[in-house]
């Protein structure tokens, strides 16, 4: 059997020949032998597209399965990432309460200066109806004492009944037995902010011994009076939605809406100390 | 000369071997890869057909495994075609002529053909970098890809023998 014969051998040359030949257009410029490359490439072409097909979805497929493991690792820290990041919105969340907190405290400061405050938590709550009492994280050695008054920027929530060594007790002014001397910002009305225990629930308190010619209306704002010496004067304590007169005939009554949000307070400040002129009206 | 359902046949089994022996190599050559080395799965059905087929089918077939890999590379089209053509049609004539056909035999072929194919492919496309490497790229490189197609020949071997029983008797072989 000769070697150099037969129709393989002619094959064989002529696939020889005719790759030397693409291999020389290929080499000597694609320019000038523009038409041989266009050739090699119409020809070629269609198949690496259909090779290239199948390949990309042999290669998507297969990967379905041993990319799985991947997969799943990226998911879990995917998973620890947003762990982290929501816990990052909530504290981020905080800062933004605390933020509105402390400008309103600030607000507070700049008009008042002459009041010494103590920043508390609410550490708990009364756990019954009839009580919206709660007690905050501070206490005698934060210079919190008996009788201080607890705002929030809203408004006045209440009174210091009991202080302790690192917590104290504070009852609000819509329980009943709490009492704070008050004044119609309007008409310049004195009276008395009480709780009451049929509007305790309601989240409302009467201001009592109002005069019979008071000129009150709904919507009028009432404030501290600083009579008593207890509550600092001018501090906001709610509004009119009601006004009536006593079953006794001789004095008027009016329901107040008071400003500070109790539900959902969980820091107030305690005034610990104000300015002796701001007592006496 | 073999019959037309034969050739037919024939051609289907060794287009489509090649198709996805070069789609499996070119996707999950990976999953085969030893030591960062891969055997050449088409120069198997290259010895393969030249064991088994006459020359000029087998001169075919290779040239038809080459166009795939040229067409699919990025360097100048033909080197690879010329070498598989080449590759396949010696292969058909030693084993008609001189070598007697086995396993054996078309392993050291498949050996002898990719140490020769990656030492062409050497010289071909990085003959700036034949120096003082050269020793090392022989080393690690062409001899475990030569010794490792070698092995993987043996499947192909076997399909083939069995392919070839199915469909062509001993006188025919002589197309």
């Amino acid at each position: 059997m000769n070697f150099f014969r037969g129709k393989a051998f002619v094959f064989t040359m002529i696939v020889i020949s005719v790759s030397l030949l693409l291999m020389a257009l290929s080499v000597t410029g694609a320019k000038r032998l523009g038409i041989g490359e266009d050739f090699t490439g119409i020809v070629i072409s269609p198949f690496q597209k259909v090779v290239t097909l199948a390949r990309n979805n042999i290669s998507d497929f297969v990967s379905y399965f041993t990319d799985f493991k991947k997969l799943k690792e990226e998911n879990e820290e995917l998973t620890r990432k947003v762990a982290g990041l929501e816990q990052e919105l909530v504290k981020n969340e905080q800062y933004r309460e605390e933020n509105k907190r402390l400008k309103g405290l600030l607000e507070i400061k700049e008009s008042r200066k002459d009041f010494t405050f103590a920043m508390a938590e609410i550490i708990s709550r009364d756990i019954d109806n009839y009580f919206t009492g709660f007690v905050i994280d501070k206490g005698t050695i934060h210079g919190v004492k008996k009788n201080d008054t607890v705002i929030t920027n809203e408004g006045i929530v209440g009174v210091v009944t009991e202080a302790e060594t690192t917590w104290s007790k504070v009852s609000t002014i819509i329980e009943p037995g709490t009492t704070v001397g008050a004044i119609v910002s309007r008409t310049g009305d004195i009276g008395i902010v009480e709780g009451s225990f049929d509007r305790m629930e309601s989240g409302l308190c009467i201001m009592s011994y109002l005069p019979k010619s008071a000129n009150i209306i709904k919507g009028d704002y009432v404030e501290t009076s600083g009579l008593g010496g207890i509550f600092p004067k001018g501090l906001i304590i709610g509004t009119v939605v009601e006004v009536g007169m006593e079953s006794h005939g001789l004095s008027n009554y009016a329901v107040i809406s008071p400003k500070a949000d109790f539900s959902n307070m969980r820091t107030v400040f305690v005034i610990t100390s104000f300015g002796e002129s701001e007592e006496q009206p | 000369m073999m019959q037309r359902g034969d050739l037919f046949n024939k051609s289907a089994y060794y287009g489509l071997l090649i198709l996805i022996v070069f789609l499996f190599q070119s996707t999950l050559g990976d999953i085969i890869r030893i030591g960062g080395i891969a055997p050449n799965l088409l120069f198997c059905i290259v010895v393969c057909a030249g064991a088994f087929e006459a020359e000029l089918f087998a001169s075919v077939v290779s040239f038809a495994a080459g166009f795939v890999v040229d067409s699919y590379s990025e360097r100048i089209f033909g080197v690879i075609l010329i070498l598989f053509t080449v590759a396949g049609y010696v292969n058909a004539h030693l084993f008609k002529a001189y070598i007697r056909l086995s396993l054996q035999n078309v392993c050291i072929m498949t050996m002898a053909c990719v140490f020769l194919y990656e030492l062409f492919v050497y010289m071909a496309f990085f003959f700036t970098a034949f120096n003082a490497s050269f020793g090392m790229t022989v080393l690690t490189k062409m001899l475990p890809a030569a010794l490792y197609s070698g092995a993987a020949a043996v499947p192909f071997f076997f399909v083939t023998r069995f392919v070839n029983r199915q469909t062509v008797s001993e006188e025919e072989k002589e197309f």
